[in-house]
């Protein structure tokens, strides 16, 4: 919680002529608990940061989810260079609220767009992106059966944005497919004993602007199923963006994370600031 | 009474879609008179755009003025020809880059609020011009 404030006084006193503000209001994303920049629960194809094909661009996010049993908080920066290549390191921290679970993880992500433009473009945005993940401490995902405490996810992304969209009102749709073999995000490690191959994962968000600052949405994401006796549900979340200037926004969401460490029904709220500079 | 309900209901409902269907943006903008409005702002906000107003310094401001309104009235599809220079020559040599065209876009929003525009009409003017964009930057 610190932290949100401290970001939050600095970037209201702080000159803001620092950020590279080129790109439209908005077209940054927000920051999504893995690293890097998309919507709550999954990354989108756009490069981080308002920096244009001209500029380089910063962004630092903060994120917690809060559900039934559990929490996961999130902290992390990127930087993007020339809407071209975006490379951002997160740290989760996954914590049980009956105290059996902590764990660490660390995200490195590289995303590399490699076609096209949201808004301009007559086709959608296509991205490239790899999240390497580790875990700090890998007791949990050893005591679970993971076979491994680390990995590698790969995933396509397309993104679209239509200025006037349905109800003539701006709207994006973003689809990814994702190839992993992580147990709930890598948290409790990668792949089984009996299971070692990877799942081809779709990844789906949706949102509308209500108006140029407030962005309404929904996410979802697909999961694996790795462990046996330690089944996954897919992702889902509808979510409220707000961005009152290019330098900071504000996302609330509603999750539905299913079942987790055999713990049903994990229901909650994400609160997500992100800072552009 | 009834009968005479039934019959008239599909006339107002045959008349409300009737009256939605004929509304051009050109309409929307408030025809001529609201275009002239939403230029002026548009300029005024150019004004005070640090960014974007070198660009400008060499422009006949009244000769942009009526070009603009007669672009914007044509597109919208009120019943005005354009009789400006291409996108691509008016722009030749400007060396316009991304950043500064998105200031521009960000002029235009900020225009389209100060004279009240709803978001609807602002995003059925915006979507028009975005395919213009190509022939604008880094020309």
């Amino acid at each position: 919680m610190k932290y949100y404030l401290c970001i939050l006084i600095l970037f209201i006193l702080c000159p803001l002529s620092y950020a590279e503000n080129g790109k439209l209001l908005a077209t940054s994303g927000v920051g999504p608990v893995e690293g890097g920049s998309g919507g709550g629960l999954i990354p989108w194809a756009m490069i981080g940061g308002y920096a244009t094909q001209d500029e380089i661009g910063f962004n630092s996010t903060f994120s917690e989810a809060n559900v039934s049993d559990y929490t996961l908080s999130s902290h992390g920066v990127s930087a993007g260079f020339y809407d071209r290549v975006e490379v951002s390191i997160a740290q989760l921290r996954f914590e049980d609220k009956h105290a059996t679970y902590d764990i660490k993880q660390n995200v490195l992500g590289v995303k590399a767009r490699l076609y096209g433009d949201a808004i301009y473009g007559t086709y959608p945005k296509i991205s490239l992106g790899i999240q390497h993940k580790t875990l700090i401490n890998e007791a949990t995902a050893n005591a679970v059966g993971a076979r491994d405490s680390n990995g590698t996810d790969v995933y396509l992304s397309v993104a679209k944005i239509w200025l006037n969209g349905p109800l003539q009102r701006t709207a994006l749709f973003n689809v990814n497919l994702r190839y992993s073999k992580a147990n709930q995000l890598g948290l409790l490690g990668y792949g089984s004993a009996d299971q070692n191959n990877a799942a081809l994962l779709v990844e789906v968000a949706g949102a509308v602007f209500i108006n140029r600052r407030t962005a309404i949405g929904m996410e979802y994401r697909q999961k694996p199923d790795n462990i046996n006796g330690l089944p996954e549900d897919d992702w889902r979340d509808i979510f409220v963006a707000y961005f009152p200037n290019k330098s900071i926004s504000l996302t609330l969401a509603y999750l539905q994370l299913g079942e987790i460490a055999t713990l049903k029904d994990q229901d909650g709220y994400y609160v997500s600031l992100q800072a552009a500079f | 009474m009834k009968l005479l309900c039934v019959l008239l209901l599909p006339l107002l409902l045959n008349g409300c879609s009737t009256l939605q269907n004929d509304q051009t943006l050109y309409d929307l903008l408030g025809e001529q008179a609201g275009i002239a409005k939403l230029t002026d702002a548009f300029i005024e906000e150019i004004q005070y755009d640090k960014q974007v107003l070198p660009y400008f310094l060499d422009t006949d401001i009244r000769r942009f003025r009526s070009k603009f309104v007669e672009q914007i009235c044509m597109i919208s599809g009120g019943p005005c020809e354009y009789t400006g220079d291409s996108m691509e020559d008016v722009h030749a040599g400007m060396k316009i880059n991304e950043h500064h065209f998105n200031a521009l876009v960000d002029d235009l929003i900020r225009a389209m609020d100060a004279i009240d525009l709803p978001i609807s009409t602002q995003n059925q003017l915006l979507s028009l011009l975005a395919p213009m964009r190509k022939d604008i930057i880094y020309r």
